[in-house]
């Protein structure tokens, strides 16, 4: 049983761990190879901050809400394990901030500790009357990525670097199951006129007394228009760009102007950060994930995709929730295969 | 009185905001400071400099916690503006953990640090051993940076400092007019306190840049508090040591409780060993006094004895010194004028 896994970002890397974790044993054939044009450091997932955050309205998307939820808990266990650290993966806390009540977010159970600021809280925030404190979880893809792979090279799965041009190209190969975690170029295998990017830029910065992720919202510019600055384990990223259907990868001097006044004004000692990195790209928006098998025929045989994509600016947040549920997706495959063809062996 | 000459003996955080304190309020002194030490080798340098106060049994609570107020108020503005960096000033959240619930459960400073409230029984989870815990929002003043910064500012307004050892107030009787005494651990021998007492601290400052939230055991003897640059590991409370030597012991024994609070504290890389006396009393001294010696007379102020809580109480005491310097510079008028006549 061949599994070809396009894309090494987050959700490739975990998609392809959780089913092999869950199925190798059961499927002693089972050989898993990845394909991706960029791998971590080059990889959407690598520009991310790594905050676990949802948006703030989950559209009635009750699944992905608890994808978010699974994903949390999963981190949360590994929090006290030796891995922790070669992960990227660690506790932060911090502030959402308004200009106006808003209601609570559907993940404020699945968070820790959230609640509303007090006044004196909202004194840090000139212009902002209303906000939450809460503590998340923080995994930075440059770490998890790299950590991904060498579990799943353990395993001895394959890694190649090529750019996919089609499914057929893997069926080709002898590829019994595609499992497609493109992210924002999904729409190049096959036409989705829901995927859009969500161009982002950030600033990275030396500010290490900054200890809390602090992230602004403004009703009117939509998610991640608006300041935010959440301090990593070695760097601070700045942002505050979105701008949907804009594929320019390119780092924008208007951007970086707007995130470095907002940022400054947002927390004044920004003012004395030096300025070390700059980052731009897209993130893979839809108005839903797209997590569901596709049967591909192709001559008289058949073969199966499970896909992946579409996770916007919180695949680190749902990452591990789709990626069960994309293992389950293939566990249903599996099933399928068996009813089809009984073992002949016995004849 | 044309320009009083001050000298404030000891250069750590309660001798540096106190001359602060004294230049704001009586622009017209001449505040020098003396002191064997100064930053980086100060009692301040090793302390965390964490805004939670520990209560002195022998000040009055309301006392406490106006100088706890003033003391957060004063850095809280600094936090939130460009000089926060350059002053080392951050706010930090995070726990405080209690392996049975304490008897207070409601400090008397809940209501000036920031959203404090219980843990809730998720957050709780992440500390099995432990079955109370209170989440806050507080100010934390990183040494060295906090007290070079305090020091530039003092040199802008004018303030000179020396390194001297000041064996005896008296010394300074002809050269200056008001002597305050903020001597730390140094008043023990300096002014002969015999109520005045170390408590010997010893602490690891640890690279650990993925901690961003304090830990501590109610029990003050395991904490987590993480700096700029580096997250500083305690500790202990040894009454009557006089010992600065670091020991080895009791640096593995701090590693393993913090360990066993943050498990990821295991990938900590590069030790660093410190050790502080803290300069303990029943009550933080801060009185008026008038040595005289055959018919010289030398005012002086004492701010000495804040024990486990110099930061937390630093800028309220200071501005109380300050006051107190005040009355002496008047009263030295007074009898200058009365001289006259």
């Amino acid at each position: 049983m061949r599994v070809a896994v396009i894309g090494a970002g987050v959700i490739g890397l975990s998609t392809a761990l959780c089913i092999h974790e869950q199925y190798h044993s059961l499927v002693p054939s089972l050989e898993m190879e990845v394909y991706a044009d960029r791998y971590t450091p080059y990889t959407t997932s690598d520009g991310a901050a790594g905050l676990w955050q949802p948006y703030l309205s989950d559209h009635g998307n009750l699944q992905e809400t608890v994808w978010n939820k699974e994903t949390f808990d999963y981190l949360l266990r590994h929090l006290g394990s030796p891995a922790a650290k070669e992960m990227g993966l660690f506790l932060i806390s911090g502030y959402n901030l308004f200009t106006q009540p808003v209601p609570d977010p559907s993940w404020k159970n699945i968070v820790l500790g959230f609640r509303n600021l007090t006044p004196e809280e909202l004194e840090l925030f000139p212009g902002y009357s209303y906000g939450w404190f809460n503590t998340a979880l923080m995994l930075e893809c440059r770490s998890y990525l790299p950590w991904l792979t060498k579990r799943l090279t353990q395993r001895r799965v394959k890694f190649f670097q090529k750019k996919v041009e089609s499914f057929q190209e893997m069926f080709a190969r002898g590829v019994d199951v595609v499992i497609n975690c493109t992210g924002v170029r999904a729409g190049e295998l096959q036409p989705d006129s829901e995927l859009q990017p969500g161009r982002g830029q950030i600033i990275k910065v030396v500010a290490p007394w900054v200890k809390h992720f602090i992230i602004t919202h403004d009703v009117e510019s939509g998610v991640y228009n608006s300041p935010y600055v959440i301090p990593g384990s070695g760097l601070t990223v700045l942002g505050g760009i979105y701008q949907h259907g804009n594929w320019n990868e390119e780092i924008s001097t208007q951007d970086h102007k707007t995130i470095w006044e907002n940022c400054c004004r947002l927390l004044p000692a920004l003012q004395k950060a030096k300025i070390v990195e700059e980052w731009s790209g897209l993130r893979p928006a839809r108005p839903r994930v797209r997590l569901e098998r596709e049967t591909i025929h192709h001559g008289h045989l058949q073969a199966e995709v499970i896909h992946n994509y579409g996770h916007g600016g919180f695949g680190i947040t749902i990452h591990w929730g789709c990626a069960m549920a994309a293992a389950r997706l293939f566990g249903s495959i599996l099933q399928e295969k068996k009813q089809a063809s009984p073992p002949q062996s016995r004849l | 009185m044309a320009a009083p000459k001050v000298a404030v003996v000891g250069a750590g955080v309660v001798g540096l905001s106190t001359a602060m304190c004294i230049v704001e309020t009586y622009p017209s002194c001449s505040v020098t400071i003396l002191s064997d030490q100064f930053s980086p080798n100060t009692t301040s340098d090793v302390a965390a400099g964490m805004l939670i106060p520990h209560t002195h049994p022998g000040t009055p609570i309301h006392v406490q916690k106006q100088w706890f107020k003033d003391t957060f108020a004063y850095l809280f503005a600094i936090s939130n503006s460009a000089e926060a960096s350059e002053a080392g000033i951050h706010l930090v959240s995070g726990w405080q953990v209690f392996k049975n619930t304490p008897k207070e459960e409601l400090p008397f400073w809940s209501d000036v640090v920031l959203g404090f409230r219980p843990m809730s029984k998720a957050e709780l989870q992440k500390f099995p051993q432990h079955r109370f815990g209170q989440a806050f929002t507080t100010l934390k003043c990183d040494c060295p940076p906090y007290l070079l910064w305090l020091e530039k500012r003092l040199k802008a307004t004018g303030v000179q400092m020396y390194t001297r050892k000041v064996a005896d107030l008296w010394d300074l009787h002809s050269e200056y007019n008001v002597v305050v005494n903020c001597a730390g651990i140094g008043a023990h021998q300096l002014v002969g306190d015999e109520k005045l007492f170390p408590v010997r601290g010893q602490v690891l400052r640890v690279h650990a840049p993925w901690v961003k939230n304090f830990i501590r055991d109610g029990d003050g003897l395991t904490y987590i508090y993480p700096g700029i640059h580096r997250v500083t590991l305690g500790g202990t409370r040894t009454e009557g040591s006089w010992s600065l030597s670091p020991d080895p012991g009791t640096t593995k024994d701090i590693f393993d409780r913090c360990c066993s609070l943050e498990p990821s504290l295991r990938g900590a890389e590069d030790v660093q060993v410190k050790v502080g006396l803290r300069p303990s009393r029943q009550c933080v001294r801060l009185q008026r006094e008038l040595l005289s010696q055959g018919g010289v007379k030398l005012p002086v102020v004492h701010n000495y004895g804040h024990g486990s809580g110099g930061f937390s109480m630093h800028r309220g005491t200071a501005k109380e010194a300050a006051r107190l310097v005040g009355e002496c510079i008047a009263a030295l008028e007074g009898s200058s004028s009365r001289a006259k006549l």
